[in-house]
């Protein structure tokens, strides 16, 4: 009767030798000698341990070599019989159901994760591309020895102003130049803390000795640039054409 | 940091991800990712492979352990990523061969290797050889790293090894994984492939690899040994 039970079954002896398999056991396992070389070798010590305090009934979770692979998870229940001659065994696969839940949850946390980090690396991206943008706003085009055009394009605040300026300096630095021309045709709004740096902007070239030159400037830019108007002594010219005339004509 | 290992570990068995990395946030003001990796992690599972062996949890409890310290790795590794990646890195390949699915040892690796400025790729752990193969023959890593922790599993190595082995552009083969420290593997490991036993011993190999590319000294790759 006991070879019929559905579950692999197996009888062994106080040295763990092997006294009876069922049918499920031996369709299941290899054929061996001790109930220990069914049992991986990193659950041997494992299994041994229990085993060997003959206990009336243990659970055990163990690595068990079947004939399809060489390592898979059971839940052993045991049963020593009253002078621990004799052992009854049934082993239960573990239940792969649960397995690959467990498994779809470790991958959806890995997806999250990753995805937390790609979003973070997207992030470094667009805020290298502004900063390149912002690096670009104010190309410095040279009209002449004596005299220089720089465009500026786009909102204005601090951040693209501290990134332009640093090109209009080397600039400056290196050539003989008399006049800048900035002109604001390109620009949309300009914030609060974009005028403090237009203001540096133009003292820094103040004392470099350049004369600075806006053009282009709308009525509400004008506005706004209005508290520095005297500090700064600016000079604005209406239209690029027109600066463009007054001062490249006869440099 | 033997103080915080108990409680590390209780907490990684309870599914607790914020006290562990708690404890891990705690500790990296003072120590080196080094440190906790080889002084609190590994230990840390150790510990549940123990607790398993003395059948006082079950392999699900273990699972669950080994993702919340995943997740801590992970989090562990966020300041790294903040750098932008340069082609001018040397890279770094690293995987679980297949059917082998324990990969906190490896990943603690990859990090390391981030953190010495390489350029690291890490591949899914239970990484097929066609698939492996591939990466490396595209990516031409200066490096790949194996881990390996299943005794059973070891036999396999040598198809790996040999593969890399024949790739022009000459990779340096790094093995590391429990099984590695508690089974003598020479003899199927052939001399141009480093076998790591532990974190420190690699994280020395990383500093005398930094300090040669420093001095504009280019170890011949694919010679060198520890051993």
């Amino acid at each position: 009767m006991l070879n019929q039970i559905p579950l692999p079954y197996i009888k062994i002896n106080s040295r763990f030798d092997i006294l009876h398999v069922s049918d499920r056991a031996k369709e299941e396992f290899p054929t061996v000698n001790s109930f220990l070389d069914i049992i991986d070798r990193e659950s041997r010590e494992k299994a041994k341990k229990t085993l060997e305090r003959r206990i009336n009934n243990f659970t055990l979770e163990l690595n068990l070599q079947t004939k399809n692979s060489p390592l898979t998870l059971y839940d052993v229940y045991g049963h020593w019989n009253g002078n621990g001659e004799e052992a009854h065994i049934i082993t239960v696969l573990k239940d792969s159901r649960m397995e690959k839940v467990e498994s779809q949850l470790l991958t959806l946390q890995k997806r999250l994760r990753n995805t937390n980090f790609e979003l973070y690396e997207k992030n470094e991206e667009l805020e290298e591309s502004i900063a390149r943008n912002n690096r670009l706003s104010a190309p410095f085009i040279t009209l002449s020895d004596r005299v220089a055009l720089v465009p500026v394009y786009g909102d204005l605040h601090e951040e693209k102003l501290l990134a332009v300026q640093e090109n209009i300096y080397d600039a400056v630095y290196e050539g003989d130049y008399e006049k800048v021309l900035i002109d604001f045709t390109g620009v949309g709004a300009i914030e609060k803390d974009g005028i403090h740096a237009i203001k540096e902007i133009f003292l820094t070239l103040d004392y470099m000795g350049v004369t600075v030159i806006l053009i282009g400037i709308q009525p509400h830019h004008a506005r706004q640039m209005k508290i520095y108007k005297e500090e700064l002594k600016m000079t604005c010219i209406h239209s690029a054409q027109e600066a463009i005339k007054r001062f490249l004509t006869g440099t | 940091m033997r103080n915080e290992l108990p409680d590390f570990v209780e907490a990684i068995l309870d599914g607790d991800q914020g006290k562990s990395f708690e404890i891990v946030r705690r500790l990296r003001d003072k120590h080196s990712r080094l440190d906790i990796y080889h002084s609190l992690i590994t230990p840390a599972m150790y510990e549940i492979g123990k607790l398993w062996q003395e059948n006082r949890i079950t392999v699900a409890d273990e699972h669950l352990a080994t993702g919340v310290c995943d997740f801590v790795l992970s989090q562990t590794e966020f300041d790294l990523l903040q750098k932008p990646l340069s082609s001018s890195k040397p890279k770094a390949m690293f995987f679980s061969i297949e059917d082998e699915w324990h990969q906190l040892g490896i990943k603690m690796v990859s990090i390391l290797f981030k953190e010495h400025g390489w350029n690291v790729r890490y591949l899914n752990a239970n990484l097929p050889l066609d698939h492996a193969l591939n990466n490396a023959k595209v990516w031409k890593p200066e490096v790949i790293g194996m881990s390996i922790s299943l005794a059973y599993r070891a036999p396999d190595l040598p198809e790996y090894i040999e593969a890399f082995n024949k790739l022009p552009s000459r990779p340096t083969i790094l093995i590391g994984g429990r099984v590695m420290s508690s089974y003598d593997l020479s003899s199927i490991i052939p001399g141009n492939t480093m076998v790591m036993k532990d974190l420190p011993e690699l994280n020395s190999w990383l500093k005398v690899k930094k300090q040669n590319r420093r001095d504009g000294i280019n170890a011949q790759p694919n010679t060198s040994s520890l051993h």
